[in-house]
């Protein structure tokens, strides 16, 4: 099956017509945004492992039961399920767990670059590292708007609309999300700066 | 007297996320190139969005692996 240049529409539609390779297609190409939005809710690696299957056990029993309807919109409606699933767990443990693997590892290492900046090789690992830390520790209300303006690339006014807010409710929160954000990354970039440091 | 219109942070970032009308966006595009403290404030927001795009988290083949089973065995219970 040539899915190259194959819309998710088609995929789908493929899909509920017994096509397990355009499934597989349609998995491969969302499964890390559909993760990433979790992760970052729930911000612990196994429960985000089982929450993602969670999701697309609902998504398989939606298009094979025939009760699909999105008419090619696919990414939006599976991130909403993601959303959703997530926050509901979310609520239900209300914790910031640390959780560090029996060999001392992280359990946050399944970080993958695109297009990074030029840096050496360290200090691009430290950054975003740092990075993944700051959202974690931004204030609930901030990280969801971020989540789901930058992750599920939601408007605005859907944003709003889905929390409860005015949209300048919302845009504040992004807006100050961003900045706190923007101000822990320039503390940590201070880190690296030869000149910071020179007696 | 011709009114300039001024622009807040919010508008700057519904600009950012190309989350305005056509003629919204034009208008806001046009104020950036010609202001430079809009100019600023559009970087500064812009920086960490730029951040952002570059965290993606991947999900195990496991549970990769389970999800393709789970499909093809659910198509399997339905013929």
């Amino acid at each position: 099956m040539s899915s190259t240049k194959m819309t998710d529409g088609q995929l789908v539609t493929l899909y509920k017509n017994g096509n397990e390779e355009a499934f597989a297609e349609l998995l491969e190409r969302h499964q890390n945004r559909v993760y990433t939005t979790i992760f970052l809710i729930v911000k612990d690696r196994y429960v985000a492992e089982d929450l993602m299957q969670e999701v697309y056990i609902k998504a398989i029993k939606t298009i094979k039961g025939g009760k699909y309807n999105e008419e090619g919109k696919f990414l939006p409606w599976i991130l909403r399920i993601a959303h959703n699933i997530a926050i509901d767990q979310f609520r239900k443990d209300k914790r910031y767990p640390t959780i560090v693997m029996e060999d001392g590892g992280s359990l946050f290492n399944s970080l993958e670059f695109s297009q990074a900046p030029i840096e050496t090789e360290t200090i691009k690992q430290d950054t975003y590292n740092a990075l993944k830390q700051h959202i974690k520790d931004l204030p609930d209300s901030q990280r969801e708007v971020l989540v789901m303006r930058h992750y599920m690339q939601m408007s605005f006014q859907d944003i709003a609309e889905a929390t409860n807010v005015s949209i300048n409710t919302a845009l504040g929160r992004m807006r100050y999300a961003l900045i706190n954000l923007r101000k822990k990354l320039k503390t940590t970039n201070n880190a690296y700066d030869q000149n910071f440091y020179r007696e | 007297m011709r009114m300039t219109k001024t622009f807040t942070e919010n508008d700057l970032l519904r600009f950012l996320y190309n989350d305005l009308s056509r003629v919204q966006h034009d208008e806001i595009q046009s104020a950036v190139f010609t202001d430079s403290d809009l100019q600023d404030k559009l970087v500064e927001l812009q920086y960490p969005k730029l951040k952002l795009d570059n965290i993606i988290y991947k999900p195990s083949q496991k549970t990769v692996n389970s999800i393709l089973a789970y499909s093809a065995s659910y198509e399997k219970e339905s013929v």
